[in-house]
C-alpha cells in the first residue's frame, strides 16, 4: 500500500474491508446556538464527529459526522451518520481505475455503516458528556 | 475478474428482483466460506400486519419444517435480530431456549452460523444469516473476515429494502394531488381541519374534501391512518 502522488491511498473495497480499522477519537458538538437548559422537556440534539484509523503504514483514516436522533418507543434513539465520510482513501475497481470522487464517498459510506461504530461511540461519548 | 463486492454494487442501482440480488448474496456467502445464507426482511407496512419476506438456500425439507413448526416464533437468532444490531455467532448457549429447534437445524446441516440484523430510517428491518455444515467459526476467522460479513449484511439490506419499498410504493399508486399532500402534511403536524382551512385560506369543507379523497386513495379508513401511510411511503417529502 503506497501513497499516490495526489496524497490518496488507492485500495480495492476488498482490501479496505480486510484492514482492521479502530476508533481513534470522537468529540461532541457544543449545542450553543440556542441555549435550552432553562426549558424543561425541550427536545435537544446530540451530534459530533469521529475518526477511525488502521494500524497499517501508511495509515488509512476515515472520519464522519454523526447525530443521535429520536426513534420509536421500541427504540428510543438511534445513532446515524450525518453526510458522507472524509478519508484519505480512493477506492479502485478490480480493473485498477478510480471509482471517482462521488462514487468513492458513496462506497466509503457503506463501509462506515458496516463498522461497529455506534457501540464504540456510545461508550466514548458517554465519557465526554456531563454527568448531571 | 470482478470481486463479489463489485458484483453486488453493480446490481445496487438496477436490480429489479430480489432473486437477482439473492443470487449475488449466495455467491458472496460462498466466497466468505458459507454454503448457506438467508435474508429475512420485515417491512413495517401495514402497521397492523407487517410484511415479512424470507429468502434462503437452506435445504428444502428444512424450509418446509421451519414453516410447518412455526419456528420463526422460537428461533433465538430472530429474537436477537429484533433487539440488537450486533452480530451473533451460533452456539449451544444461543439456542439454549430452543433445544429441539437447534438439534433439528443441525440435522439438516445448519451447524455453524453467524447472523446480523440491520434497520434503516424507514423502519425496515432485515437480517442476514450465513451458515455451513462443517468447520466451526473460530475467533481468528471472525477477526479477519467479520468486517466483510458485516458489509455484506448492510449492502444486502440496502439493496433489498430499496426493492421492496419501491415496489410497495408503486403497488399503492395513490397519485395524490399537490393539495391532498399539503393537507396531509399539516395533519401530520397536528393541525385540525379548522387550522388548515385558515392556513390555506379555504373553507373547512374543502379541507375535509381533500382529506376524504386522500383517505380513499391511500386505502385507509381515517385521516390518521392516511397520514401515517403517506408518510411511510415517502409521499410527504
Amino acid at each position: 500500500m503506497q501513497v499516490s502522488p495526489d496524497g490518496l491511498l488507492r485500495l480495492s473495497i476488498d482490501e479496505l474491508l480486510s484492514l482492521p480499522i479502530h476508533h481513534l477519537m470522537s468529540a461532541v458538538d457544543l449545542d450553543l446556538v440556542v441555549p435550552r437548559t432553562a426549558v424543561c422537556g425541550c427536545e435537544t440534539t446530540i451530534s459530533g464527529y469521529t475518526e477511525w484509523v488502521s494500524a497499517s503504514c501508511p495509515v488509512v483514516s476515515i472520519g464522519w459526522d454523526w447525530h443521535i436522533s429520536l426513534w420509536t418507543s421500541q427504540r428510543p434513539f438511534v445513532w446515524s451518520r450525518l453526510g458522507q465520510p472524509r478519508s484519505n482513501v480512493m477506492l479502485v475497481y478490480s480493473s485498477g481505475s478510480d471509482t471517482g470522487w462521488q462514487k468513492n464517498l458513496e462506497l466509503l459510506s457503506t463501509v462506515v455503516d458496516a463498522l461497529p461504530w455506534q457501540e464504540q461511540l456510545s461508550h466514548a461519548v458517554a465519557a465526554l458528556l456531563p454527568s448531571h | 475478474m470482478t470481486s463479489w463486492q463489485e458484483d453486488l454494487l453493480a446490481v445496487m442501482d438496477r436490480a429489479q428482483s430480489e432473486q437477482e440480488v439473492f443470487c449475488k448474496i449466495e455467491l458472496a456467502a460462498r466466497a466468505l466460506g458459507f454454503e448457506y445464507c438467508a435474508y429475512g426482511l420485515r417491512v413495517p407496512m401495514p402497521l397492523s400486519n407487517p410484511k415479512t419476506i424470507f429468502l434462503n438456500n437452506y435445504p428444502q425439507a428444512w424450509q418446509e419444517r421451519y414453516v410447518q413448526k412455526a419456528y420463526v416464533q422460537v428461533d433465538p437468532t430472530v429474537q436477537h435480530g429484533c433487539r440488537k444490531q450486533t452480530p451473533l455467532v451460533w452456539s449451544d448457549d444461543v439456542f439454549a431456549s430452543a433445544r429441539e429447534f437447534w438439534e433439528e437445524a443441525r440435522s439438516f446441516g445448519l451447524r455453524f452460523g453467524w447472523a446480523q440484523s440491520c434497520i434503516d430510517g424507514g423502519g425496515v428491518r432485515g437480517m442476514l444469516t450465513l451458515a455451513r455444515s462443517s468447520e466451526a467459526l473460530e475467533p481468528d476467522e471472525l477477526a479477519h473476515g467479520e468486517m466483510k460479513m458485516r458489509w455484506l449484511a448492510h449492502i444486502a439490506h440496502l439493496i433489498l429494502s430499496r426493492i421492496f419499498t419501491t415496489r410497495q410504493a408503486e403497488e399503492m399508486q395513490p397519485h395524490l394531488t399537490a393539495r391532498e399532500i399539503e393537507v396531509l402534511k399539516w395533519t401530520a403536524d397536528g393541525k385540525t381541519s379548522a387550522d388548515i382551512s385558515s392556513l390555506l385560506d379555504v373553507s373547512e369543507n374543502t379541507v375535509n374534501f381533500h382529506v376524504k379523497n386522500a383517505v380513499t386513495k391511500l386505502q385507509t379508513t381515517n385521516k390518521t391512518a392516511a397520514t401515517v401511510r403517506a408518510a411511510m411511503l415517502g409521499l410527504l417529502g
